[in-house]
C-alpha cells in the first residue's frame, strides 16, 4: 500500500462506556491526540563473560494518550468523560477513525485515568483527558 | 440572529448617545459631525476542532472617535473602554445587542496605528480603540 498523507482535521475518538461495540463519537475533541507512547521493557540477559549486555525485549506497556475537550459541565460528552474517570468496570472501549481513503480504524480497551481542566480568559475552556490503554493498544500491523 | 457589527454599532451608540453619528466603515469626506465614531471589522476568525466542528470565534473591530474637541474625544474613549460595571464594553459578556458573547474585551489601538476613518487630520482629534469579541 502506498503512503496516504494525514492531517489531523477529521480523526473522531469513539466510545463504548460498557466495553462493547455502541459507539459514541465525542464531538468536542479540540485538537487531536498524542500517543499512546507504548515501549518495551528491556530486559538485562547478560552473563558474566559478556562485555557489551545483550538485552531482550520484554513485554510491551501499551502506554498512554492524552487528548483535550472544550469542557462544558452541561454538556453530555464532557459529563460522559467525567463519569468514566470514576468507572473502573467494566474498561471502556475507544474507537479512533482516520478520515479518508478506506477510514481505517483503532479499537482498544483504556481506562480513562486522568482529567485536567483549564480555565483562561480569553481562552476556550478545555479539559485533558489521558487513557491507559489496557491490553493491545490496536495497531494496524499490516 | 443580528450580525456581529450590528450588534456592537448599538451597543456604541448605547455608551457614546443617538446625537453622535456611529457608523461602520469609511465615513464620507463630506461628514463634519463632531463628534464622530466610525468602526470597522478589522479580523474574524473561528477555531476548527479535529472533528471538523466549529469552536471559539473570535473577531477584532477597530473603533476610531474623532472630534474638534480633545477631552470630548478621550472622554469618549474612556466611556467605551470603561469595564462592563461602569457601562462600558471591556469584560462585558452575555447580551451583546441583540445576541450574546462570550467575551469582549477593549484595548488602545499601538501607536503606530493608522486611522482608517479619516484621510487626513486637518485639525481634528482622534482617538482608536481595539475590541475583540469572543463568541
Amino acid at each position: 500500500m502506498t503512503l496516504r498523507r494525514r492531517i489531523g482535521l477529521g480523526f473522531t475518538i469513539a466510545v463504548d462506556p460498557a466495553g462493547g461495540t455502541s459507539w459514541t463519537t465525542l464531538g468536542n475533541v479540540v485538537d487531536g491526540y498524542k500517543g499512546p507512547d507504548s515501549k518495551a521493557d528491556k530486559v538485562d540477559v547478560s552473563i558474566l563473560v559478556d562485555i557489551f549486555k545483550p538485552m531482550a525485549k520484554g513485554q510491551i506497556d501499551s502506554g498512554e494518550m492524552t487528548f483535550e475537550i472544550a469542557y462544558d459541565p452541561e454538556d453530555s460528552h464532557s459529563t460522559l468523560v467525567e463519569s468514566l474517570l470514576q468507572q473502573y468496570d467494566p474498561v471502556p472501549t475507544w474507537l479512533i477513525t482516520y478520515p479518508h481513503g478506506g477510514t481505517p480504524t483503532r479499537t482498544f480497551s483504556a481506562q480513562l485515568s486522568g482529567r485536567s481542566e483549564e480555565v483562561s480568559r480569553g481562552k476556550l475552556v478545555t479539559c485533558t483527558i489521558t487513557l491507559f490503554i489496557y491490553g493491545d493498544p490496536g495497531y494496524a500491523t499490516s | 440572529m443580528a450580525d456581529l457589527a450590528e450588534n456592537l454599532r448599538t451597543e456604541l451608540v448605547q455608551i457614546v448617545g443617538n446625537d453622535v453619528p456611529v457608523e461602520q466603515g469609511k465615513i464620507s469626506e463630506e461628514t463634519e459631525a463632531d463628534p464622530r465614531v466610525f468602526y470597522g471589522r478589522v479580523s474574524e476568525q473561528a477555531e476548527v476542532f479535529v472533528g471538523g466542528q466549529g469552536g471559539l470565534g473570535e473577531a477584532h473591530f477597530t473603533v476610531e472617535i474623532f472630534g474638534t474637541d480633545v477631552a470630548e474625544v478621550q472622554d469618549m474613549a474612556g466611556r467605551i473602554r470603561a469595564l462592563a460595571g461602569d457601562n462600558g464594553l471591556n469584560g462585558k459578556h452575555g447580551y451583546f445587542g441583540l445576541d450574546e458573547v462570550l467575551g469582549v474585551y477593549v484595548t488602545d489601538q499601538d501607536d503606530d496605528y493608522e486611522y482608517r476613518g479619516m484621510d487626513a487630520d486637518e485639525g481634528w482629534h482622534a482617538a482608536a480603540l481595539d475590541v475583540q469579541i469572543f463568541t
